[in-house]
């Protein structure tokens, strides 16, 4: 009995200590907007005083919630008629532009920013300087450095997420419910307006004020293009990365709560959309979809569409960077300039990248360890213990996303120069790693409580009542079940915090150089054809990840219409697994044992 | 002796506004060997009640006992886990694990569970029951291929490997197609006689609790309505809610004017009629009571001697074909009367008719308050139309 219950405690420890980490990133926070700057150990409200009388303050939070609707906006101009196409129409490339949003994921934020700041700036902007119009030259034909510009770029980076985010309500859209509409007389046209917009409207509000706080806490453009006039993100880099004395972690703590609120409040809202559009999911039932709708002469405007976005958001960031690093120095193509390609950048990043990389892999497969072992014992906690931390754990896990990525490595930053003397993680890769897979918990656990809701409680009861103890069952029966899940959440894992730059950058003390680092000093050190070299590289190792992690649901997911997709990826593993197990015991009786 | 006992058992679960009041002092013995059904409505306790002897749910007052063993005891904070407890469960969805093929599936937890057999006698186990549930071809395949009815026999075949005390099934036939059911109840039932296993079968399905059962219970709002052989509830039901929600029956409000041992007189819309006096308590002269006649019972027409009893006149109202015979609705003194009759009859709208309610079938109990009639009318006919959405 003793024994059978420390078994199963073995999950709760874990979840338990994923659930500490997060709350170590929102109290983390909350202390370190309290510490003295100069005294250590003493708690003060100074950093608030000294936010609060900033002149810009009003101007600053008011602009960085600009930021977060003008993203929105982008995002949803796009995603929104990408998800329409995808899940209602006959769209005739479904399957590529699925590829391509998956292949999206790849390129990250800060080098997409990168690019545009390559060809856009105004002063040496390779766009600008091919038509010979700079600020040199009496005025600039293009000027990055715009707030409507970084709205624009965060909004196109963050479509292929809207898209996946908003697919499943689109799908799960009962279509008797618009056949109903049709039949009584109603046209398609006014059906659409009436019924289904207005069944999708709560999910598609949810999905556009979790893409504000993703907005609002992005730092990848912010970073690079820097802002005219500020948001609050980059006071918080600035307070820690300050060129003349030592970081102003107080400072940076204190501008990280109003921030942390601004997310708090979102994500509130959020929830609440979030419970409305569950209200209009059909319960319970089978749903079928609604037939593919014949776009008819539309398919213009959606190759267009599709088109431009495809060329704002891979074909530009991609081709500007192949060309930046196939010439000696950074200039516009021509005829001169041609003659001078070479692949000697590709060959000389090989050299600048050797420990960066190995950083960057220690990176990778910590997060990943901590975020899929944390989440995995969370998500088991919230959706099948059924106890009373249940509730708890599901509330934190929920509120999560709220906490800015910057803010978390602000929080272990603090939390890492306090605790140096037991544990002297600080300013080690290791340290990124944890505050990595924290950030990641959030993401993963909700990707595995929707794989485990889908599991039957009864496959855990029935094992219960054969004799089979707790921590037996969790082994046996969860894991191989969830297992599909666990592998994608580990794989998106590794891939993102490969392409993040936030923390590495704020928690950057020089011994723990990633990959994104490298490229972002390069950029900053001026060295801009090896900075293209090592993201060229680091694009296409992205790529292979992001595109192996969708094939296990994408195409589940965008053959939609045709296949049965209740359990899709469930079923394909589990019938895999089966495959394994009789393959197995058919070993076993070989070898008669 | 008892193999399962359960005394004053109360379950109630915090829901967000207030509390449902699943069981309401449940007192149960099940006698080895027994195969036992708890019957009742969606939402009658039923399942709560198996769950709690599964240990799947814990209840918030009394004891459970099995074999004299207390297994759950709430005053003495006695509750041993369901993987502790000698039962073995099958489950309305089946909760075969799909990542398992058959022979798995049945010796998973023959291996890793209480029994922790070694392997040669978890093969020899297996093998014995899927060859006693025509398994055998099956082993390899993995569940996911297996229709719904081998399925559940697979489920079946996981339990019974177990060799339980107490075998517990929870609505194990309601997912397959209503020929399959019909086949497997009397197969199920014939192999618990077999195996001598005590199984407690829990469904909301009255035919299928008919057919199976040596004992039922019927369940209503958490407690226990009534208790007796498949017969006894058919036959003799002790109160409104039981004669309602067993098969067709026609009730209409009485006054209870004498009796006499199990014999009563009451009068009705149709004048004093005589009947079993079923209900449990006795009745004071002129206290409201239920006169219950079940539409098959009811005899019509011209081979009633004209001096005979418990006589009723009335008009044809309706007549409808239901497949295997006829349904008159027949008007009486503002009353409706279904009749059931095997054959055709020269009866149309509108003819006078005589009806006779023989004494010996006729049945007189207590009036249950604040029944929902909805769910209980024509219970096999909402059956039919539960199973066909």
């Amino acid at each position: 009995m003793r024994a059978r219950l420390l078994g199963i405690s073995w999950v709760y420890l874990l979840a338990i200590s994923g659930l500490v980490l997060v709350c170590v990133t929102v109290f983390g926070n909350i202390l370190t907007s309290f510490a003295d700057q100069d005294v250590e150990g003493q708690y003060t409200f100074a950093n608030y005083v000294e936010l609060l009388t900033q002149k810009h303050l009003v101007g600053v939070t008011g602009r960085t919630a600009l930021l977060g609707v003008g993203t929105v906006f982008w995002m949803f101009v796009f995603a929104f008629p990408f998800t329409w196409l995808l899940a209602r129409t006959d769209f005739r490339y479904r399957t590529g532009l699925f590829t391509l949003l998956t292949a999206k994921l790849a390129i990250p934020g800060f080098i997409t920013a990168m690019s545009y700041v390559w060809l856009f700036n105004p002063t040496s902007g390779l766009v600008n300087a091919l038509f010979g119009m700079t600020k040199f030259t009496g005025g600039a034909l293009f000027d990055v450095y715009q707030v409507s510009w970084i709205c624009f770029l965060q909004g196109i980076v963050l479509v292929p997420g809207g898209v996946f985010m908003m697919l499943p309500a689109f799908r799960n859209l009962d279509a008797s419910l618009e056949e109903a509409a049709w039949v009584s007389g109603v046209s398609k046209t006014y059906t659409v307006c009436r019924i289904v917009l207005p069944l999708l409207g709560p999910s598609m509000v949810a999905v556009c004020i979790f893409y504000f706080v993703l907005g609002v806490e992005m730092f990848d453009f912010v970073a690079i293009i820097g802002m005219p006039g500020d948001v609050l993100v980059l006071w918080i880099y600035d307070a820690i990365a300050e060129s003349d004395g030592p970081p102003n972690l107080g400072f940076a703590g204190a501008a990280g709560v109003v921030l942390f609120v601004i997310c708090g409040v979102a994500i509130l809202f959020y929830a609440r959309f979030l419970k409305q559009a569950r209200k209009y999911a059909v319960v319970g039932g089978k749903v079928r979809a609604s037939a593919p709708q014949p776009l008819g002469r539309w398919r213009w405007a959606a190759y267009c569409w599709v088109g431009v976005w495809v060329m704002v958001s891979i074909g530009i960031p991609v081709i500007t960077i192949v060309w930046v690093a196939l010439v000696p120095f950074f200039q516009p193509p021509s005829i001169a300039a041609l003659d001078t390609v070479s692949l000697d950048s590709f060959r000389d990043a090989l050299a600048w990248i050797g420990e960066p990389l190995r950083h960057t892999l220690i990176l990778m497969a910590g997060a990943i360890v901590v975020a899929a072992s944390l989440a995995t014992s969370v998500t088991w906690v919230v959706t099948r213990s059924r106890n009373r931390v249940a509730r708890w754990a599901d509330n934190i896990v929920f509120l999560a996303p709220a906490v800015p990525t910057i803010v978390t490595g602000v929080a272990f930053q603090f939390i890492g120069i306090e605790m140096y003397h037991w544990l002297p993680l600080f300013g080690t890769i290791w340290l990124v790693a944890i505050a990595m897979g924290t950030r990641m918990l959030a993401y993963c656990t909700r990707t595995m409580n929707a794989a485990s809701l889908q599991i039957h409680f009864e496959l855990d009861e029935a094992a219960y009542v054969s004799g089979v103890s707790m921590l037996e069952t969790f082994r046996r029966i969860f894991l191989p079940l969830m297992a599909p899940a666990i592998f994608y959440s580990a794989l998106m894992v590794g891939m993102l915090s490969a392409r993040d730059l936030t923390l590495p950058l704020v928690m950057n003390t020089g011994n723990s150089e990633v990959v994104a680092t490298l490229i972002f000093n390069l950029q900053t050190n001026g060295e801009q054809n090896a900075a293209a070299a090592v993201a060229f590289y680091m694009i296409f190792i992205l790529a292979i990840l992001a595109l192996f992690a969708r094939r296990m649901t994408g195409m589940q997911e965008i053959r939609g219409h045709d296949v049965a997709r209740r359990d899709g990826l469930l079923s394909r593993l589990s019938g895999w697994m089966g495959e394994l197990a009789r393959a197995t015991r058919k070993r076993r009786l070989e070898y008669g044992s | 002796m008892a193999v399962l006992q359960t005394r004053r058992l109360e379950a109630k679960f915090p829901l967000r506004d207030g509390v449902v009041h699943a069981l309401r002092g449940i007192d149960l013995d099940i006698a080895t060997g027994e195969f036992f059904v708890l019957l009742g409505p969606s939402g009658c306790g039923k399942t709560t009640m198996l769950r709690s002897i599964a240990g799947l749910e814990r209840p918030s007052a009394g004891e459970i006992r099995i074999d004299g063993e207390p297994i759950f005891h709430a005053e003495n904070g006695v509750f041993v886990p369901p993987d502790q407890r000698p039962i073995a469960m099958v489950f309305q969805s089946y909760a075969i694990w799909p990542h398992m093929d058959v022979f798995e599936n049945i010796a998973f937890p023959l291996r890793r569970g209480r029994l922790k057999m070694p392997k040669e006698e978890v093969r020899v186990r297996v093998g014995e029951v899927l060859e006693m549930l025509g398994l055998d071809a099956l082993a390899e395949r993995p569940v996911i291929t297996l229709s719904g009815g081998q399925q559940q026999r697979v489920a079946l075949a996981r339990a019974l490997a177990l060799q339980p005390r107490i075998l517990l099934m929870d609505e194990p036939l309601s997912n397959l197609d209503f020929k399959l059911q019909v086949r497997l109840r009397a197969q199920m039932r014939d192999l618990m006689h077999r195996l001598n296993l005590t199984t407690i079968h829990v469904t909301h399905n009255q035919a299928e609790a008919l057919e199976t059962g040596d004992r039922i219970a019927v369940m209503s709002e958490g407690r226990i309505v009534q208790i007796g052989d498949p017969q006894a509830v058919y036959h003799r039901p002790e109160n409104e809610f039981v004669a309602r929600f067993i098969g067709d029956m026609n009730i209409f409000p009485a006054v209870y004017r004498g009796g006499n041992g199990g014999t009563a007189r009451v009068e009705t819309a149709f004048g004093q009629l005589d009947a079993q006096l079923t209900s449990r308590g006795g009745f004071a002269a002129g206290a409201n009571c239920m006169l219950g006649i079940r539409p098959e019972d009811i005899e019509i027409g011209g081979d009633i001697p004209g001096d005979a009893g418990n006589l009723v006149t009335g008009t044809v109202a309706a007549s409808s074909y239901v497949g295997e015979g006829y349904v008159h609705t027949v008007e009486s003194c503002g009353q409706p009367v279904r009749v059931r009759r095997h054959h055709r009859e020269a009866i149309s709208r509108g003819d006078s008719i005589r009806l006779h309610f023989p004494p010996a079938e006729a049945v007189v109990v207590a009036p249950s308050e604040g029944l929902d009639m909805e769910g209980l009318e024509g219970g096999l006919a909402g059956e039919e139309a539960a199973r066909a959405s």
